[in-house]
């Protein structure tokens, strides 16, 4: 039998699937919570500890839903899916609590200090003013690395305002970075 | 996302950003280790519809006027008498059946 890296997604997801082969997760998790937890911290505004439990929450539903994925999209795309609704629903529970509340934006939770920190914290405050639905497609296509429809296709939007989102987003971000660059 | 060779700088940074690869940290063995243990799932599908049809077979020889009919064939059967119409019906029930088997069989 190959060692479990050298298998296909394919093959980890049917082993996993079909005879509840655990390992056979394992590796799908390694291979893929770089991404989901990628794309979790930029929903989350760089909450690395929320979006790590929401990861895990995520993998624990897709362990459980892994029957039903039919491999007419790529996993990439029905992981990002999950990660979202599990994102979503998170939201939802702290939109009722921060109702009434200022509307301020949140400062982006501190990372790791190093080269380039300054220019990273930029971005990330730069991120921080998109809504959550840019922000949202912005992590689907360069966080997920899905190309624009499979971002509709896992947010459950138009390709048209996908394409709209990442627009409007990319301005947001030119706006708010190019004047600190120009200056001296 | 299909990366183009003339994006911007912007298409840069979010890219060096949001795309850079995460440590797992342990965080696999914190997913595998919060894994629901596997419970073992039993097909009841497959007994539960042969039984079915075994029974209903069982109440037909009996209470079915064609019960005997069927007797009858599975006599004349075992005495190499195949072509009897009573004969050709009991065949006909055991094709059923096992029609029905297989294709529980495969469904399984």
């Amino acid at each position: 039998m190959p060692p479990r890296s050298a298998s296909t997604d394919a093959a980890l997801i049917l082993a996993a699937s079909r005879h509840g082969d655990r390992e056979a997760f394992a590796e799908l998790v390694r291979r893929h919570q770089s991404m989901v937890r990628a794309v979790l911290r930029r929903l989350t505004n760089g909450d690395a500890a929320l979006a790590d439990d929401l990861a895990q929450e995520a993998f624990l539903l897709a362990w459980r839903r892994l029957g039903s994925f039919r491999f007419e999209a790529r996993f990439t795309t029905w992981l990002y899916r999950i990660a979202f609704n599990a994102w979503q629903s998170e939201r939802r529970k702290t939109r009722e609590v921060l109702l009434g509340e200022d509307e301020a934006l949140p400062e982006p939770h501190a990372t790791v200090r190093g080269p380039g920190t300054e220019e990273r914290l930029d971005l990330e405050r730069a991120l921080a003013t998109l809504s959550d639905a840019e922000r949202a497609a912005i992590a689907a296509c360069y966080a997920a690395d899905l190309s624009h429809a499979e971002a509709a296709e896992a947010l459950g939007i138009p390709l048209g305002t996908v394409k709209t989102h990442i627009l409007r987003a990319k301005e947001k971000l030119r706006a708010r970075l190019v004047p600190k660059e120009q200056t001296p | 996302m299909n990366t183009d060779p003339s994006r911007d700088d912007l298409e840069s940074r979010l890219l060096a950003q949001l795309r850079r690869e995460i440590a797992d940290d342990g965080f696999t063995a914190r997913v595998a280790h919060a894994l629901p243990r596997a419970r073992r799932r039993i097909d009841w599908t497959f007994p539960l519809v042969t039984a079915a049809a075994l029974v209903g077979c069982v109440f037909a020889t009996f209470l079915v006027p064609v019960g005997p009919a069927i007797l009858e064939g599975l006599r004349d059967l075992a005495a190499a008498r195949a072509f009897t119409p009573a004969a050709i019906g009991a065949l006909a029930a055991m094709g059923a059946l096992a029609a029905t088997g297989a294709v529980m069989a495969a469904d399984s």
